[in-house]
């Protein structure tokens, strides 16, 4: 059985536009261990699917209106608030992307990573001193004892990031998940921010979901990769068969859009358009207007994610064939 | 916060406090001669000129102004001509009462501000919040004269509770305290409600519940300290301006405090107790700036000087 397992998950949110659908039917599995990217334009939903596992979403103006979350064999949505927040942190962790904003500015960082351990109540109050201490050493914080006490803006950009790091894996969770990470930091800084999360997260065979609009950290992380558009999960698949094998027009877009150092092809191909207005989806398949495959069925039914060959699962009426 | 940071202000406090004392000297000269108000009406010219000669009125503005500003150096503030005592003395038998009554309104209203606009941002666009709402505004545009009569009306004179006015036991402070309380319990809430609501949505308070924080943890540790900071340098406004006296409640309810006694001052041509009482406000007001800085930084480790 999946660690995780969301089913037709439906969240809107009301806005002065109207009622907008930000996941419509969001439905995929995280094994144990497994490192699944959630690859994704921004207002995709990415972000969403995340809040909606942490309960983060605030009703109203948001609403989860259909679908099951089961975390470890129960469903989580119907649990009484306190419980959802006696998982958070403990059992299922989330990382921001901004660590700037994501950090009370008013405490310093060693006090709030101990706040993770306070909350839970499961390290004694005398060794968690020096649980933050060896967290702030694992993430590689120098001179673990003085940082502690310092404030978020007395940090880098990446060292925030670690920080947050160490908060999060603070109680060995099961699930880590990463909201984009790194789209915040320099170059050079998100390597080494994701060979962190990649050691952190094996140390204690946890599972990841990695939240990501890049392509290059999926290759170098994932094992497997679910692609949204507009709200749905559009292709499943293992990293390598993704990578080498797009079967969702939108997942092939994307990839033909990227440079490759294993290929010879020197164009790069966008994907027409642009991402469509949430608030006014085209009818039927979402991504049909941008997509050079479509036809009248497009435009009529929504096509249903279909198993393709094992751990393959696209939504598409016409799939690209390998070739 | 270092000595050098201290030396700084208290050079340009000084400065300031230099520029108002002489914009006091020349302002309280041209509200008139105190011996027309001071001698009857037929007083023969030789009994004014010889009140002008022992006040020393007779001289150049400039030869005033240059022995007047010998005594500021001495911290000299002269004899009071109503009290006939050295200045300063009245001023500071008065300026404990005036800081006290305000030290306990704007206290009492900064802590039911917190609890009134804290319950309020939580329950945002909900019929709690409506009525805080509404309540808030109300207390923030009343008048406090009218504020202060009708609570004469109503407790001293209809239910005979509370004195109508002077000075004495704890029942003197009640109505005056009730007055000066409503403007900035009424300004408070609004300010901590926005405060509160922007800091309930900034992405920390996301992090504090995605780290298992309940309700009561994030609201109060988490939000509410960063909520604190505009409330904090609203009221430092508040108590600057207190610091003055709470003039009209001060009037009002026949209450000794400096407000009171620097209008009285004014009336009654009394320019030494009108410049001490300026001074002793103006360096009240120093310090209660000071004492905000600090707070200030005490609750945000960001504004801390080097």
């Amino acid at each position: 059985m999946a660690l995780l397992e969301i089913k037709n998950l439906q969240v809107s949110f009301d806005t002065a536009a109207g009622r907008i659908l930000a996941l419509n039917g969001v439905s995929f599995s995280l094994e144990r261990g497994e490192v699944l990217a959630l690859l994704g334009e921004s207002g995709s939903g990415k972000s969403v699917t995340a809040a909606a596992i942490m309960d983060l979403i605030t009703d109203p103006p948001g609403a989860i209106n259909e679908g099951t979350i089961h975390f470890d064999g129960t469903d989580i949505l119907p649990l009484p608030q306190n419980e959802r927040r006696d998982l958070c942190g403990s059992r299922i962790a989330l990382i921001f992307q901004d660590a700037l904003a994501a950090l009370n500015p008013v405490y310093p960082v060693g006090w709030q990573i101990a706040e993770t351990f306070r909350i839970h109540g499961r390290t004694p109050a005398g060794g968690i001193n020096q649980a933050v201490l060896d967290l702030l050493t694992a993430v590689g914080i120098p001179d673990p004892g003085r940082r502690a006490k310092q404030y978020p803006h007395e940090f880098s950009g990446g060292m925030r990031q670690r920080i947050m790091i160490a908060m999060a894996v603070a109680l060995e969770p099961d699930i880590i998940i990463a909201d984009e990470p790194t789209t915040a930091l320099d170059v050079t800084i998100q390597a080494q921010i994701v060979d962190l999360l990649d050691r952190v997260r094996k140390r204690s065979d946890a599972s990841m979901i990695f939240i990501t609009h890049d392509l290059g950290v999926v290759a170098e992380l994932a094992d497997r990769v679910a692609v949204m558009y507009a709200g749905r999960i559009v292709e499943t698949a293992d990293v390598v068969e993704l990578f080498e094998d797009p079967r969702h027009p939108y997942s092939n877009g994307l990839l033909a859009s990227q440079p490759r150092m294993d290929s010879d092809e020197t164009e790069l191909l966008p994907i027409p358009g642009s991402a469509p207005n949430p608030a006014d989806l085209p009818s039927g398949c979402a991504f049909r207007t941008r997509c050079s495959r479509s036809a009248d069925i497009c435009a009529k039914t929504v096509p249903a994610l279909q198993s393709m060959g094992p751990g393959r699962q696209v939504a598409c009426h016409f799939p690209v064939v390998p070739a | 916060m270092s000595l050098a940071y201290f030396v700084r202000r208290i050079i340009f406090a000084a400065l300031a406090l230099a520029a108002l004392m002489t914009s006091a000297f020349i302002l309280v000269r041209l509200t008139g001669d105190p011996v027309n108000l001071y001698l009857p009406v037929d007083a023969s010219d030789a009994a004014r000129e010889a009140m002008r000669v022992r006040l020393g009125l007779d001289r150049s503005l400039l030869a005033q102004f240059l022995d007047w500003a010998g005594d500021m150096l001495r911290l000299d503030f002269g004899m009071s001509l109503w009290h006939n005592r050295p200045a300063m003395d009245v001023v500071l038998e008065a300026l404990p009462n005036t800081l006290a009554l305000g030290a306990i309104a704007l206290t009492l209203a900064f802590l039911a501000a917190i609890v009134a606009g804290s319950i309020a941002a939580v329950n945002a666009g909900g019929w709690i919040d409506r009525g805080i709402n509404v309540l808030s505004q109300a207390a923030a545009s009343v008048p406090d004269f009218w504020l202060g009569l009708m609570g004469v009306l109503l407790f001293a004179v209809t239910f005979r509770l509370l004195p109508t006015s002077g000075f004495g036991g704890p029942v003197y402070w009640v109505l005056p305290i009730a007055c000066l309380f409503a403007r900035p319990f009424g300004t408070l809430v609004q300010i901590v409600r926005g405060s509160m609501i922007e800091a309930l949505n900034a992405t920390f308070v996301r992090t504090a519940r995605a780290k298992g924080a309940r309700s009561k943890r994030v609201i109060f540790v988490h939000a509410l300290r960063n909520a604190l900071l505009p409330a904090v340098t609203v009221t430092g406004d508040l108590a600057a301006q207190f610091a003055g006296g709470g003039g009209v409640v001060e009037v009002v309810f026949g209450f000794p405090g400096i407000g009171k006694l620097l209008i009285d001052g004014i009336l009654k041509r009394d320019f030494a107790i009108v410049q001490a009482s300026i001074f002793a406000v103006a360096v009240v007001i120093f310090i209660i700036n000071i004492l905000v800085d600090m707070l200030y930084a005490s609750i945000d480790p960001r504004v801390r000087v080097e």
